[in-house]
């Protein structure tokens, strides 16, 4: 399941009013969905809901889907508009900050939606294995953002500077597309 | 790394805000620098997968509804944590059909943090131990009994400490852990137990004894060269290293596999309730013994709290006007009556009884085992959803498990046997069949009348079994709000609805303690029966006011 004529196949399906085909485009759309979404949304109960926003919006909207398009570039452009609202709705202490994320996130839309276009289920789950490969120390960082420490936590509990983490942070990732590119070939 | 990229990062991240001037100057580089530009996509479009990838799956209720997924459906969905599992398992397995459509979501890390020792040609899983590198929370800690535990590494959790996925060695004592599944772990010292997954231990020394509730069947217990799979219900395992293991099942039946070294099943029996069997994983041999059931593990006490309520409290919630009311302190001729006169009782279906203390408090106990109980109003009740309406289901509620378990259920009569609900309250779980976040609370509201759709609130994680929790959930205009302990702990804009109050409501059966009527097979899954105890139902054809809900929650009285 996941090439185009299986997602047409179930496009089919819904148009015929099998709704729950729909369950097979979640399926191979939503761990890039929640990633793309991730990279730009800082907590994962806000990435989930909106990713589950944006299914039940394509869901509502097939009509509008044409089938020449990438579906996952259609499903991405929805996502941007609720990351728009969402961002809008979300209370920031500093306007300021406010304005300049969504500047960078303006400046940013054209490449990261080139860049997300290839990113698929497959190779997001290949990460794990990277993970498992990277070093003791790197793979402490790499977990610390999950677990909620921030860098500053972290840097204590690992005795070191926060550039120091951030560095480790940075030297994890590179093993990491390192890895991942040699996973795909 | 370049600087300019690390404050970025961290202006991103809501880490640091940097200053004017240096906004100005991040942003000018962002635009006209395209290599920095990539760099820093690179970085946080990766961020995006390590974070979603390491998470366990998201609970999609609204989707799911939508979509009308049912488990059966789900079954056909190949999730990650499914694959990787399947792909770590060469060996085969008791399975009935449909039980294994899911690995557990919330474990699915470790389970893949142990595929390097699962796949086919390396070390099978019953060797060795396996590294946890993100431990999820698994259980709670219901009971310490003169617990010792070994020095060194290893989890020591504390009576209503979270357990996470880890080592548990005890030296001596009894410990009891109720998994979010609603399996209930006790394990007796000397013990050395891993917890790998919600739905599976390994266990190198120790007395096991598990009770497996409905929904969470395929409870495994891993042990050096075999492995016990729970198949419904209950059963003691006593492992001594170099001995041959003893297991007994008291009540349903257990799978239980000799393993090979390369990890397939090379002698299996299927162990029914109230016989034992000892097993010697070396000379590949099962044999049935004379059951002993002394010399396991017995099912621990867990005396629930009770609950007292302030002299008054019937007085304030009848102030408060309910539509019904039932204290469950009079029960006659198989019925709880309403407190109010011309309204309706609720006729008791099963075992459900009365229960309380000797001269204080009263309440509905529902006890474990029997899916029939139930309570059943007589006659119907329309809740009002019309445009600006709403109404309220209040109770006092003690979970004996952690299962998945309906509490109050509004069910759309005309609709028939189909059982369309209008509302639900219920307590939620993770398990094989539900990928809800445990020790919560969920809160529906459906109209028209389905079996799928509607709105759902949830609390997270605020539930904990063996207390009394007071618990509203109502919906006030365009809101549904769910409360507990007089706390709002989710709330959701209501679906629109017509205008027309007729239109927007139904005669309703109210059914607790269970989600439908139904029989029982085929239909298992769909009655998610309580264990527990149920106090002061009442149910009002208005949303309560928080003041209200407040109130009603303080006037419990401490013991």
């Amino acid at each position: 399941m996941g090439g185009r004529l299986d997602i047409e196949a179930a496009l089919d399906e819904i148009e015929r009013g099998r709704t729950d085909a729909f369950s097979r485009v979640v399926h191979v759309y939503a761990l890039p969905l929640r990633s793309y979404l991730a990279s730009q949304v800082h907590h994962l109960e806000d990435v989930d809901d909106l990713a589950q926003e944006v299914f039940l919006t394509a869901l509502r909207s097939l009509s509008g889907y044409r089938r020449d398009e990438d579906f996952g570039a259609w499903l991405r452009g929805i996502a941007r508009n609720k990351l728009r609202n969402y961002f809008r709705s979300t209370s920031r202490r500093n306007q300021a900050m406010q304005r300049f994320r969504e500047e960078v996130a303006r400046t940013l839309e054209e490449d990261l939606e080139q860049a997300a276009a290839s990113d698929r289920a497959d190779l997001i789950e290949r990460l794990l294995r990277c993970i498992a490969q990277l070093p003791e120390r790197l793979r402490r960082v790499v977990r610390a953002g999950l677990d909620g420490n921030r860098p500053v936590e972290l840097a204590q509990a690992m005795a070191t500077t926060v550039g120091a983490i951030y560095n480790l942070h940075y030297r994890a990732h590179q093993l990491l597309r390192d890895c991942l590119e040699k996973e795909s070939n | 790394m370049d600087k300019d990229l690390r404050d970025l990062l961290a202006a991103w991240l809501s880490e640091e805000e940097p200053s004017e001037e240096r906004r100005v100057a991040l942003l000018a580089r962002l635009r006209e620098d395209a290599a920095f530009r990539r760099a820093f996509i690179d970085e946080i479009r990766l961020l995006g997968m390590l974070k979603v990838v390491q998470s366990s799956e998201p609970r999609w209720l609204r989707l799911e509804d939508e979509l009308g997924w049912s488990v059966e459906e789900r079954a056909t969905v190949d999730s990650l944590s499914h694959r990787v599992l399947e792909a770590a398992r060469p060996r085969s397995r008791w399975r009935r059909s449909g039980q294994r459509w899911l690995a557990v979501a919330a474990a699915a890390l470790v389970a893949l943090s142990i595929y390097p020792f699962l796949r086919p040609g390396k070390t099978p899983e019953t060797k060795g131990t396996v590294p946890v590198e993100n431990p999820v929370e698994l259980a709670t800690a219901v009971k310490l009994d003169n617990v010792e535990w070994e020095p060194g590494e290893g989890l020591q959790p504390e009576v209503g400490g979270i357990v996470t996925a880890g080592r548990l060695h005890l030296r001596s004592g009894r410990l009891t852990l109720a998994f979010f599944s609603g399996v209930l772990l006790t394990m007796e010292g000397p013990a050395d137990v891993e917890l790998r997954t919600m739905d599976r231990v390994f266990c190198q020394q120790g007395k096991l004894r598990a009770r497996v509730p409905l929904g969470a069947e395929g409870f495994t217990v891993l042990a050096p060269g075999y492995e016990v799979v729970d198949l419904g219900t209950e059963f003691g395992l006593n492992l001594t290293p170099g001995r041959p293991a003893d297991l007994m099942v008291f009540k349903g039946e257990a799978a239980l596999s000799v393993l090979g070294s390369n990890g397939h099943s090379v002698h299996s029996a299927l162990v029914q309730h109230h016989k034992a069997v000892e097993v010697d994983p070396g000379a590949a041999r099962i044999q049935e013994v004379a059951p002993q059931q002394a010399r396991f593990v017995p099912v621990p006490e867990l005396p629930p709290p009770n609950l007292e309520l302030a002299p008054d409290y019937p007085a304030e919630v009848l102030a408060a006007k309910p539509w019904g009311y039932w204290r469950f302190e009079q029960w006659s001729s198989g019925r709880v009556p309403n407190e109010l006169a011309d309204r309706p009782s609720l006729r008791v279906l099963g075992g459900v009884r009365q229960d309380g203390t000797p001269e204080g408090n009263h309440w509905a106990l529902f006890q474990a085992d029997d899916p029939k109980q139930a309570l059943l109003m007589d006659g119907s009740w329309s809740p009002p959803r019309g445009l600006g309406q709403g109404y309220a289901l209040e109770l006092w509620v003690q979970a004996d498990s952690l299962g998945q378990n309906a509490l109050v259920s509004l069910i759309d009569r005309e609709h028939g046997a189909d059982e369309h609900h209008v509302s639900l309250l219920e307590l939620t779980a993770r398990s094989q069949r539900s990928l809800f976040e445990p020790c919560a609370v969920r809160f529906l509201d459906r109209w028209p009348p389905s079996l799928s759709g509607g709105v759902n609130v949830f609390s997270r994680r605020s539930f904990m079994p063996a207390l009394w929790h007071h618990v509203v959930g109502q919906k006030a205009g365009e809101s549904l709000e769910l409360y507990i302990d007089g706390r709002l702990v989710g709330s959701s804009p209501a679906a629109p609805n017509p205008p027309d109050p007729l239109a927007a409501t139904t005669p309703c059966w109210l059914l607790v303690g269970r989600l439908k009527q139904r029989a029982l097979p085929p239909q298992t899954g769909e009655i998610r029966p309580f264990e527990g105890r149920i106090d002061e139902l009442a149910v009002y054809d208005r949303p309560l006011t928080v003041e209200e809900i407040r109130h009603h929650a303080g006037l419990r009285v401490e013991q």
